[in-house]
């Protein structure tokens, strides 16, 4: 049947594997399209993630900082000093009893395509955060416009029948009103001190009516916009390029109104990993890293202080790394057991030993040095105190605590925490606990459960004012996760939204952080800090509490030192 | 052979259904909820979100239209990256770095396992064959992150002498896929020696060497060419091995292929992503054993007729 043919079979396999090899590897590789850089070419990198570029879905502050390139809210946070400035409204005024803001837009500001921008954009965008169909999970920051939150419920309710859509003249009024094209007349359910500010946030940015509805009609589906060559945005970049997962090239918006003080052209966002940045930034390919992997981070701080490197900058952040404590069972029931906790936890230890950042000790919930607000006097470490305060809630030395559990999610530096948390407990107080790390996603389903006794937490302050911090603890706010609740404070964080007079707010949430701290639902540990590179040729880089920052207000200096 | 052919490719398709029907009520049944994070949502929202990826539905339903979903290549969003369609967004860019990772590291095995395989056997008891011994053993012991992290580490960062990271230049490939190829290259080795030193002494290698073919050709076109069955039969195990360890490797050299959105849509609850994930894998797998068993056919003409 078959004659012997010894080139058949094994040398054709072989052969055939190889030459597959060469065709797939030729076809795969030598395929970096790098562009040469041009005159003033930024090159950025934030880590390797971007969710979504949609500003009605950002979460993400990497995601924001993209975002602010493309797009212009109605006011822009100054990176420098985290205060609102005019952005895409030249000016505003703000009625005596604090409820209505009268912004002007400018006359010259316009889409990228050349279209008007006007009063309408904004309140079709900020519709659609609060229509249910966007699903935008910060659609809270708009519930300061009065009616808001009834708009974004009833949208939602509108959800539950069958034919699905609502039709927005049907939903309860919004305090929007466009009253020419150029001027919105925006009123607020409460004076709310820092609505200029949330102005500026991600949430508020406006998306392109016409745009968007297309894509949502389209093939593509409702995100089909965000990608190269469809994306219509009203800011000082535009979308030039979009390879996921690799790059994001930004060119300036000629059409953007002040186009003539944007002094870097081209802005590669690179996306990839920390370590992988850190060694781009030393071999030249990189101008700016701001996310950077922890052990590295400590070695170019040390060189920082050491006087051995210029290009490193230390930020602290509007950020806070603690423990939650459950306060529905067990002894944590007893705010003096939680107080003690919170008394005899050496925060030094745990920032020396694990932190190693110069991390900023956390004696108050609402990191410190917010402007204009004067915080409480914080928790400042008391053994003595602690014990005693142990012993009077019935456990002296600990004995008849049973063992408390301690949960955080699967990470080394968060064990290490926990570890010296336990040492410093089991020493001081005599108290046993238990160490568990579980999974993210089951970690975030047992603390939203209430299946822990302590749980490792970290919040990111969304705007400039201790209401970002407070408010979460308020009774079933969405992320307490401690079953904490007090009238008082509730009234104290309700009392302070009303206030008109910023003194008089400042000195009522200063009490609630205080009755916050007294009370020890969380133990605050430390501030989070931020690492960035800077190659010295990048001018007008600001640090900043969130880590904001504005490729418009950057150029590059080529003359002057080169080191790197 | 055709016959065989067919009725190979026809058990395709059950394969692969019953492991999509495994993977999607692994999937539905695991802990952890898709929509979570550290700033929670509230129940409208995750409402809207479990509406907006068919998740409200009943189960026939979502593994009904995930499937056609995913057999007509159409995709379906990603739940972490909602504006991204899984086959063409994710799986489409990266999958060609992967694939090229994976088939330059199972053709190095299988070239250099042959050849110190059959060299090992033939020069037998020689201070290479003890050290090919030697090095095979470690080639199975050792996983493959741990040899691409010590890798990295001597030639990335001390020697220097190849790129630590990335994608994208030839010499760029050359730790990882050493990474991958060594154990089964190590595999292959020990399994071509052992094969080859049962068929070296049989009489058509003597008859073969008697009539005055050269050597070499004896030892590959003759020799080799039987004891080559084993390590064909261990082609689609190694292909697996291959594959699960490029999810390490590729994390350790920082690649962006599939391995990254395998192991991250495991983490994220990202139900689409994962079904698309293992369904690309399985098929690639299957695919791999039914050329194994083609090239068993080809090679040796007693299992032609099943």
């Amino acid at each position: 049947m078959t004659s012997f043919r010894p080139w058949f079979g094994l040398i054709s396999i072989l052969g055939g594997l190889l030459a597959l090899n060469f065709a797939v590897l030729w076809s795969v590789l030598g395929d970096g399209s790098s562009a040469a850089p041009g005159e003033s070419h930024l090159r950025f990198s934030q880590g390797p993630e971007i969710a979504t570029l949609d500003p009605a879905r950002i979460k993400a502050l990497g995601d924001g900082r993209i975002a602010a390139a493309l797009f212009e809210g109605l006011t822009v946070t100054d990176p420098a000093t985290l205060s609102p400035r005019p952005g895409a409204a030249g000016s505003w005024d703000i009625s005596d009893d604090g409820l209505t803001y009268t912004f002007h837009l400018r006359p010259e500001a316009c889409w990228s395509d050349g279209d008007p921008l006007t009063a309408h954009d904004f309140i079709y965008s900020w519709k659609r955060v609060l229509d249910a169909r966007t699903a935008a999970e910060y659609k809270g920051m708009l519930y300061p416009i009065k009616g808001a939150e009834s708009y974004a419920k009833a949208s939602e309710a509108g959800e539950a029948g069958e034919t699905g859509v609502t039709a927005p003249d049907r939903l309860p009024q919004l305090g929007l009103e466009a009253l020419d094209d150029k001027t919105l007349r925006v009123t607020l359910e409460r004076p709310t001190a820092y609505f200029l500010s949330l102005a500026a946030f991600s949430t508020y940015l406006p998306v392109k009516r016409e745009v968007v509805e297309r894509a949502e009609a389209g093939e593509g589906g409702a995100g089909s916009w965000i990608v190269a060559g469809r994306l219509i945005g009203n800011g000082a970049y535009l979308l030039k390029e979009w390879t996921y997962k690799s790059r994001i090239r930004l060119v300036r918006n000629p059409r953007y109104w002040n186009a003539g003080n944007v002094r870097i052209e081209t802005v590669d966002v690179l996306q990839m990993t920390t370590d992988l940045a850190l060694v781009g930034y030393e071999k030249g390919e990189l101008d700016l890293v701001m996310a950077l992997p922890a052990l590295a981070s400590e070695a170019l701080v040390r060189q920082m202080r050491a006087g051995r490197r210029s290009d490193v900058h230390l930020a602290d952040n509007l950020a806070t790394y603690f423990y939650r404590l459950n306060c529905r069972r067990g002894p944590l029931k007893d705010p003096r057991v939680r107080r003690a906790l919170s008394l005899a936890l050496d925060k030094r230890a745990i920032i020396e030993k694990v932190g190693r950042l110069n991390q900023t000790e956390a004696t108050t919930f609402v990191p410190p040095n917010l402007p204009g607000y004067e915080a409480p006097r914080g928790v400042h470490r008391n053994i003595d105190e602690a014990r005693r305060l142990l012993a009077e809630a019935g456990y002296p030395q600990g004995r008849g605590l049973p063992k408390l559990l301690l949960l955080y999610n699967t990470d080394e530096g968060h064990r290490n925490i926990a570890e010296l948390a336990m040492q410093s407990w089991k020493k001081e107080l005599g108290v046993e606990i238990e160490l568990a790390n579980l999974e993210w996603k089951v970690f975030l389903e047992e603390v939203q459960k209430g299946q822990y006794d302590i749980a490792r937490a970290g919040w990111y302050g969304d705007y400039v004012d201790p209401n970002t911090f407070l408010d979460i603890f308020m009774t079933d706010g969405g992320n307490n996760d401690t079953g904490w609740s007090n009238e008082r404070y509730d009234a104290l964080i309700r009392q302070a939204a009303d206030a008109v007079d910023p003194a008089a707010r400042n000195k009522l949430l200063r009490r609630a952080e205080a009755l916050l701290l007294e009370e020890s639902p969380i133990i605050p540990i430390y501030h989070y800090v931020n690492v960035s590179l800077v190659r010295p040729t990048v001018k007008g880089f600001k640090t900043n509490l969130r880590n904001e920052i504005l490729f418009s207000d950057l150029w590059l200096d080529e003359s002057g030192g080169t080191e790197p | 052979m055709s016959r065989f052919l067919i009725s190979r490719l026809l058990w395709l398709v059950p394969t692969l259904l019953a492991i999509y029907t495994l993977s999607f009520l692994m999937v539905q049944f695991a802990p952890g909820d898709p929509f979570s994070d550290e700033r929670g949502i509230s129940e409208e929202t995750r409402a809207e979100y479990r509406r907006m990826h068919r998740l409200d539905r009943p189960l026939y339903e979502q593994y009904l239209l995930t499937l056609a979903d995913l057999a007509t290549l159409r995709g379906m969003p990603s739940i972490k990256y909602p504006e991204r369609n899984v086959i063409h967004d994710l799986l489409r860019p990266t999958f060609p770095v992967s694939f090229a990772l994976g088939l330059a590291a199972l053709t190095l095995a299988t070239l250099a396992g042959l050849a110190v395989g059959a060299y090992s056997a033939v020069r037998r008891y020689t201070a290479l064959d003890h050290l090919f011994t030697g090095l095979t053993l470690l080639g199975v012991s050792l996983p493959s992150f741990v040899l691409g992290a010590l890798l990295l580490m001597t030639f990335g960062f001390y020697l220097r002498l190849l790129p630590a990271f990335g994608f994208g230049s030839w010499a760029q490939l050359v730790l990882p896929v050493i990474s991958l190829a060594a154990f089964p290259a190590a595999y292959i080795a020990r399994l071509t020696r052992n094969s080859m030193v049962d068929v070296l002494p049989l009489d058509f290698v003597r008859v073969a060497q008697a009539k005055g073919v050269p050597g070499g050709q004896v030892i590959v076109l003759h020799a080799l060419r039987n004891a080559f069955l084993p390590v064909l039969s261990y082609l689609g195990p190694a292909a697996a091995s291959i594959v699960t360890g490029s999810f390490v490797v590729e994390r350790v050299f920082r690649i962006n292929g599939v391995g990254h959105h395998f192991v991250q849509s495991a983490l994220n609850r990202d139900y689409p992503l994962i079904l698309a994930c293992v369904m690309l894998f399985s098929t690639l797998l299957v695919i791999m054993n039914l050329l194994v068993d083609l090239g068993y056919a080809l090679l040796d003409p007693r299992i032609r007729y099943e």
